[in-house]
């Protein structure tokens, strides 16, 4: 079975798979399987801007939501009537029984639904099933990826490292694989106000306060170090270099990114 | 008078709203513009003509900037003209025939539709004779070449004997010299030390110039006390430049439009927190960007995409003109209005659409809507923009 699988590390943000969702579906009926989307407002296929850190330690991460096309799905649970699950695994929402079913749109703990208030209908992604029927070998949003970061894989060749949910705790069984979501980093920079001078090639270390793991880096010729993709968590960072004192900096990314901004180190 | 065709005078370049007081002059009689959209410089016109699209002419076209084949293309009309649209040789041919009738026995136009439309020349026999001058015509004949709808030109005969570029001037400078008046590669350009000896921006050598008697825009510019805010504005992400200002699928991406507390669409202001914590402002309120030359509004939002002392917003947005001309206000964000009148020197023409200074600050959009009730009350779709039955009405 064929699944879409977005690497975060392939996204530029480029928007095309958004927009070619709704060339696909604005003002198109594809019956039985959707009713035409409404020009704006519905956001089948979203990019999501997620802006990390601070000046200037600042990254933007570019993340992809649609629908799951769950094995465990909350709608099919909800209305058996009216959500089907076809045999290659998508989960369609079936315009001509889900009429009026307004309380399917917040049942979906990923927000894949919309309203359609002129048609009376939720509407959400249905795998572009319609194309597939006729033989196109991905879904649009897939098709029109130019850095590769959606692509259309099977599911039994995916290795199980790497593969992550959108929603970690969530027990829906998406079928929707991500890789390289952006998990946190710690960066800043090192300065002799003194010498009124960035420190290079000081030592960086970052040790983290629940497993004791260390991590090191170097600071680079801006006095800057990062570390990236590091769990959520308690962090002491140490810098230090020949000729100063020591820094020990206590940080925390458990709620998000941080910049630990200036260190400033002391000449001994 | 003024005839233009497909104007763009007031956001694509710097110098717009001084354009904008030049076509108001009481000494342009007329002002007459024949374009395909609703938009801009349209709205300072006495007349106005409805051209069509590239969908709905049939035309011929050549494509010799791809870096690879030089490529010619039959095209088709796609659809039919829409309206009363004609193309915008047509338009000219129905003025030239109006002159014609009506003032053919002067001399100046004495037989001018014919002159100019050579005979009354048809479209299919303007592309022929254009087609004719081509290479691909030693290839196939008119008709076929509508046909096939395309021919790619072949590289010229033992191609790879002609020598490379430069590779004259390399193996023997003084055999193939430039056409620079050292015949050498100047880095240093004699022609402008000796032409333009006195030109301190633009001089022999590039060098940085910190301030000049044409710009002063720095932060340690006396100016900066006023407008202490440098403007980062690029081609803009969603647009091409001052075109698809009006696309509903990416109006509503955030950092293309923001909607304001009006539900207006505006063009982002991207500010930093710390900029934004001191004037107040949060993601989704109105804000203006001024200096001397004007003001022009835009849409909050608070990002640490850019650092603090800078804003940024894209330019070419479509003017929605409140206050038109030098000094005044523009609802679209069309930031050109406001960036340096001056060109790069006396001598040299260049302008400045990025890295000037302006101030920043909020405004309060539906007490200015009180100030100005017919410029903020125009026909207007928030998912497009500006609509074709939006006037500006100016005086």
């Amino acid at each position: 079975m064929k699944v879409i699988k977005f690497d975060a590390n392939r996204c530029n943000g480029c928007y095309n798979c958004q927009i070619a969702c709704k060339d696909e579906h604005c003002g198109n009926d594809w019956m039985p399987y959707a009713k035409a989307q409404p020009d704006t407002g519905s956001f089948w296929c979203r990019v999501e801007e997620r802006e990390r850190g601070s000046v200037p330690k600042v990254r933007v991460s570019y993340i992809v939501h649609m629908c799951q096309h769950c094995e465990d799905c909350v709608l099919m649970a909800k209305a058996p009537e009216a959500v089907y699950r076809r045999e290659d695994g998508l989960v369609i929402i079936d315009p001509a029984k889900a009429e009026g079913m307004k309380d399917l749109v917040d049942a979906c703990p990923y927000g894949a639904v919309y309203w359609n208030a002129e048609l009376n209908l939720p509407q959400k992604c249905t795998g572009c099933a319609h194309l597939l029927d006729e033989g196109w070998e991905a879904p649009r949003c897939v098709e029109v990826c130019g850095p590769g970061a959606l692509t259309y894989v099977d599911q039994e060749e995916l290795a199980s490292e790497g593969c992550e949910q959108i929603l970690p705790d969530a027990d829906t069984k998406p079928r929707m694989v991500y890789a390289n979501l952006p998990k946190r980093f710690v960066g800043g920079i090192a300065v002799d106000l003194q010498a009124d001078e960035v420190v290079i090639g000081a030592k960086v270390q970052l040790q983290n306060k629940k497993t004791g793991e260390l991590l090191e880096t170097e600071t680079d010729e801006f006095g800057g170090f990062w570390f990236h993709q590091i769990e959520p968590n308690e962090y002491s960072v140490f810098v230090s270099k020949e000729g100063y004192t020591t820094r020990v900096i206590e940080t925390s990314t458990v709620d998000k990114d941080q910049n630990v901004g200036v260190i400033e180190m002391f000449a001994v | 008078m003024i005839w233009s065709d497909a104007p763009c005078w007031t956001t694509c370049w710097n110098g717009g709203n001084n354009f904008q007081d030049a076509v108001r002059s009481a000494n342009i009689e007329f002002y007459m513009i024949q374009h395909i959209w609703m938009e801009n410089d349209c709205n300072f016109a006495d007349m106005l003509l409805p051209i069509t699209t590239k969908f709905e002419d049939t035309d011929i076209a050549t494509d010799g900037d791809n870096g690879a084949y030089n490529v010619v293309f039959y095209e088709e009309n796609a659809i039919a003209p829409r309206g009363e649209a004609v193309s915008d040789m047509h338009f000219v041919k129905m003025v030239a025939k109006r002159l014609d009738e009506r003032f053919g026995n002067e001399p100046a136009f004495e037989d001018i539709y014919n002159k100019y439309s050579e005979n009354d020349r048809s479209d299919d026999e303007w592309l022929k004779l254009g087609f004719e001058s081509n290479i691909a015509s030693e290839k196939m004949t008119f008709e076929e070449f509508k046909d096939v709808q395309s021919y790619v030109i072949p590289t010229r005969e033992n191609w790879e004997e002609e020598p490379a570029g430069l590779i004259g001037f390399y193996n023997a400078p003084a055999w193939f010299p430039l056409s620079t008046p050292s015949g050498y590669l100047e880095y240093y350009s004699t022609a402008l030390a000796q032409v333009f000896p006195d030109d301190v921006e633009r001089g022999p050598i590039p060098r940085w110039v910190d301030e000049s008697p044409e710009h002063q825009d720095r932060i340690t510019s006396e100016r900066a006390k006023e407008y202490p805010f440098l403007l980062v504005s690029n081609h803009p992400h969603w647009r091409i430049h001052a075109q698809f200002d009006d696309v509903t699928w990416f109006r509503e991406i955030q950092t293309c439009k923001i909607t304001g507390p009006d539900g207006y669409k505006y063009e982002p202001i991207w500010i930093n927190p710390v900029d934004a914590a001191r004037m107040g402002v949060k993601t989704g309120d109105v804000a203006r960007l001024f200096n001397e030359r004007g003001s022009v509004l835009g849409g909050v939002y608070v990002t640490e995409r850019i650092m603090p002392g800078v804003v940024y917003q894209d330019h070419g947005a479509r003017t929605d003109t409140i206050v038109p001309g030098y000094g005044g206000l523009d609802r679209g964000g069309a930031n050109n209005l406001i960036a340096p009148s001056a060109v790069t020197s006396k001598n040299c023409a260049g302008e400045v659409t990025s890295g000037y200074l302006v101030g920043c600050e909020k405004v309060d959009v539906f007490a200015l809507a009180a100030q100005y009730p017919e410029q903020f009350n125009r026909p207007y779709d928030p998912d497009t923009g500006l609509i074709a039955e939006s006037r500006f009405n100016l005086d």
